[in-house]
């Protein structure tokens, strides 16, 4: 009987496909009507569910990687053929030929620049060829440190296909693989100091990580897709490399903060926060200073340097002594100092001056919505300023100001809540001070070359004042779209109370100079000056429009 | 839509659906014989017409976005990699990614994986309409129910009622008899009624609207 159910059922379910009608079906079944009605029912209320799909992000995002993956293992397959070739007396020279016929296919095949450069150099084809697999390292000598510091990171150990979940700590060999869901971020340290973030939706590859000596590290990665923001610690060793490979470039840094974004088509864009980055590809290269980014697109030449988009928002936090400070995002990223002078910057985009200037400031671009912490942490008795700023398009559109009295030794949080939506800042809110306590909102990896070089953070002479008594008001300079301030320049500087700062706005092509804000002296001359006065922070900006509008008024 | 509904007067399936184009059967076939010469632009768009289906089915037998994420692109890798052994003997493509996917959740079960928590709740896509609460609330109760059947039985649901497959293509996925195949679909549809029929009296109020 169950079996005549069973078929009978699959019989009714064949027929249903079909578009005939339930009733049709149970009639020429009368006896398991009873049983076959409530199965005929069930499935077809499964059959009319909505269909659960995968996200569009995912969909993008999976593509790319695959494809990228796909075509690299194409290219290995293709360059392990040749070097059989190759191995074959009298074919050198038609695998060479094959060879730099294939590099020379834009389409299909990545090959990263370095196999370039070593073929004009005139290197062995063994020696190009085992460089062109990069994901066989030639030494394992060093690891590096995991810190998830929010959602799901997964990791891949060399030789293995599988992603395991990334634990919090754990240490990985060059050979692995490092990647970030779409609402997770993840850093890691290595044993030099230096330290990349990875953004939601980043999948990078440890190609090297090898001490050449004692001096000289060598860092090689490989960016998949996604966001990156790296902090590369100052090394006097020429020797010394710290190199990203996209599909389509590389970037070879000496000491310097800058970011990474590989999109959906190989398109690379390198921004330079601080230091200097040589982005190569396509055998040209380009040096990025501080404020410039360059993009290069898959299989073609890096564009010129141009400045940097101007955040559209951001956030500056000054914290006078005798406190250091740091800053912790709602991603559970951290930038900032300790008082033992360990810096970390883990927050792309982000800038920290030092707390030993007497006033430290923290600036963060384009600030996501969520809760901050400000940590404070003291290396006197005295007094502390906080100033809270948030700029929308140059101009502050909320301030804070408070002053805490503080002891050596403690430890303080404040909280910051921040309502943003499409870039504007709908609230803000700052709560009370409290004590740290137990906490350590910052999640940070410190290696045995950083301890080394740690220079402590001096209290100041006197009880709440700075090291330098002198010069510790701050003056924030910025510009919009359009042109730039170039006197005193853009950024933070620090004057004496009553000093006179000369202000020089020039704009660029096709824009013309429209006013300052700021408590300037004549905000419609685009030379100006401003006095300082003893309010700890003052914002300057400059705005342009294009040059035809002002005739349409 | 994806592919023809099992409610709609159809013939079994001859197409695969995108969302911006319908393949045949024919051109199918084209692509995967160029795939299987080693092209991966071709893979690529293989990719992009079975991602749903494969993801949809991980996804129902895992309960977790991210882990049916992570396991989805492990599919298609394996994909690519067992590609050069395809032949076409009389199985459609699907059935064999169909059976890569299957076996790799299976392994996916018996190793010693972090299993990630299970979701709660149908994962949203941005460009999905809004759900009125009570339909989904049924939605939600499906998901439940499919999550609590024993591994194979919710595996002949996916794939018989989910993703319109029929009894040959369960046989060769998973490694089954037509006989064993319509007895599992049986005590599942019988185990899904019980259960669904246990929410209802919970829940009675929301069903009778509806």
């Amino acid at each position: 009987m169950r079996t005549d159910l069973s078929k009978a059922l699959d019989e009714c379910l064949g027929r249903l496909r079909k578009g005939e009608a339930v009733e049709a079906c149970l009639t020429d079944f009368p006896h398991l009507r009873h049983q076959l009605e409530p199965l005929l029912s069930t499935a077809l209320s499964i059959s009319t569910a909505p269909r659960v799909s995968p996200s569009n992000e995912f969909r993008t995002v999976s593509k790319s990687r695959l494809m990228m993956q796909l075509r690299e293992r194409s290219n290995q397959a293709k360059v392990a053929k040749q070097r059989q070739e190759a191995a074959q007396p009298g074919m050198l020279g038609t695998a060479c030929r094959g060879f730099l016929q294939a590099l020379g296919r834009p389409r299909g095949l990545v090959v990263p620049v370095t196999l370039l450069l070593l073929i004009a150099m005139g290197g062995s084809l063994f020696m190009i060829v085992s460089l062109a697999s990069p994901s066989q390292p030639t030494a394992l000598a060093s690891q590096c440190t995991v810190s998830v510091l929010s959602g799901g990171v997964q990791i891949q150990i060399p030789g293995s296909d599988d992603w395991q979940v990334a634990v919090d700590g754990m240490t990985l060999d060059a050979g692995s693989r490092v990647k970030t869901a779409t609402d997770s971020h993840a850093m890691l340290t290595f044993f030099e100091g230096s330290s990349i973030k990875l953004e939601p939706g980043t999948d990078i590859e440890i190609q090297r990580l090898e001490r050449v000596d004692e001096h000289s590290t060598d860092i090689v990665l490989k960016q998949w897709l996604g966001t990156t923001w790296s902090r590369v610690v100052k090394r006097l060793d020429p020797g010394a490399r710290y190199e990203i490979q996209t599909p389509s470039a590389q970037a070879l840094v000496r000491g310097t903060l800058f970011e990474i974004e590989v999109g959906e088509t190989a398109l690379t864009t390198v921004r330079t926060t601080e230091g200097l980055v040589s982005v190569s590809a396509q055998n040209e290269e380009v040096f990025l200073p501080v404020g410039q980014e360059a993009t290069v697109e898959f299989g073609a030449s890096p564009s010129e340097p141009r400045p940097m988009a101007t955040a559209d928002s951001e956030l500056i936090i000054t914290v006078g002594m005798p406190a250091v400070a740091s800053v912790c995002d709602p991603t559970g990223s951290s930038t900032g100092y300790l008082p033992d002078g360990f810096a970390f910057n883990q927050i792309t985009g982000a800038q920290s001056t030092s707390p030993s200037d007497g006033v430290q400031v923290i600036t963060i671009p384009n600030p996501v919505a969520g809760e901050y912490s400000v940590v404070l942490r003291c290396v006197a008795d005295g007094t502390s300023q906080v100033n809270l700023t948030y700029l929308s398009k140059g101009e502050a559109v909320f301030t804070h100001a408070s002053a805490h009295e503080v002891t050596s030794g403690s430890e303080w949080l404040i909280p910051i809540h921040l309502e943003v939506a499409d870039g504007q800042l709908i609230s803000a809110t700052v709560g009370d001070i409290e004590p740290l306590g137990d906490r350590a909102p910052e999640k940070i990896v410190r290696t045995e070359a950083v301890e080394e070089t740690l220079v402590p953070i001096e209290p100041p002479e006197e009880p709440g004042q700075p090291a330098d008594s002198e010069c510790n008001y701050a003056l924030v300079v910025t510009s919009s779209t359009g042109g730039s301030v170039t006197e005193p320049g853009q950024g933070v500087f620090f004057y004496r109370a009553g000093t006179v700062v000369d202000l020089i706005a020039e704009p660029d092509e096709g824009w013309e100079f429209k006013s300052w804000t700021g408590i300037v002296a004549d905000r419609a001359c685009p030379t100006t000056t401003i006095t300082i006065t003893t309010v700890k922070l003052e914002v300057v900006t400059a705005h342009f429009v294009p040059q035809h509008s002002s005739a349409l008024k | 839509m994806e592919s023809l509904r099992y409610t709609g007067s159809k013939e079994n399936a001859t197409r695969e659906t995108t969302e911006t184009k319908t393949y045949e059967d024919i051109e199918i076939k084209r692509l995967v014989k160029q795939a299987i010469d080693g092209d991966v632009e071709t893979f690529g768009e293989l990719y992009g017409i079975y991602l749903d289906r494969i993801y949809r089915y991980v996804f129902y037998q895992v309960h977790n976005k991210v882990t049916a994420e992570d396991l989805t692109e492990e599919i298609f890798m394996k994909a690519w990699r067992g590609i050069g052994k395809y032949r076409w003997k009389g199985q459609p493509f699907s059935a064999w990614l169909y059976r890569i996917a299957h076996n790799h959740v299976i392994d996916y079960f018996r190793t010693s994986r972090q299993h990630q928590p299970l979701d709660r709740e149908i994962p949203a896509d941005g460009d999905q309409p809004q759900q009125e609460l009570e339909t989904k609330q049924i939605q939600q109760s499906l998901l439940r129910a499919i999550s609590s059947l024993p591994q194979q039985q919710k595996q002949v649901i996916t794939l018989k009622f989910i993703e319109d497959l029929d009894n040959r293509a369960i046989e060769h996925i998973m490694g089954k008899s037509q006989g064993a195949i319509r007895v599992m679909q049986m005590r599942a549809l019988a185990a899904l009624r019980q259960i669904l029929n246990e929410e209802m009296e919970e829940c009675e109020p929301i069903y009778q609207r509806l």
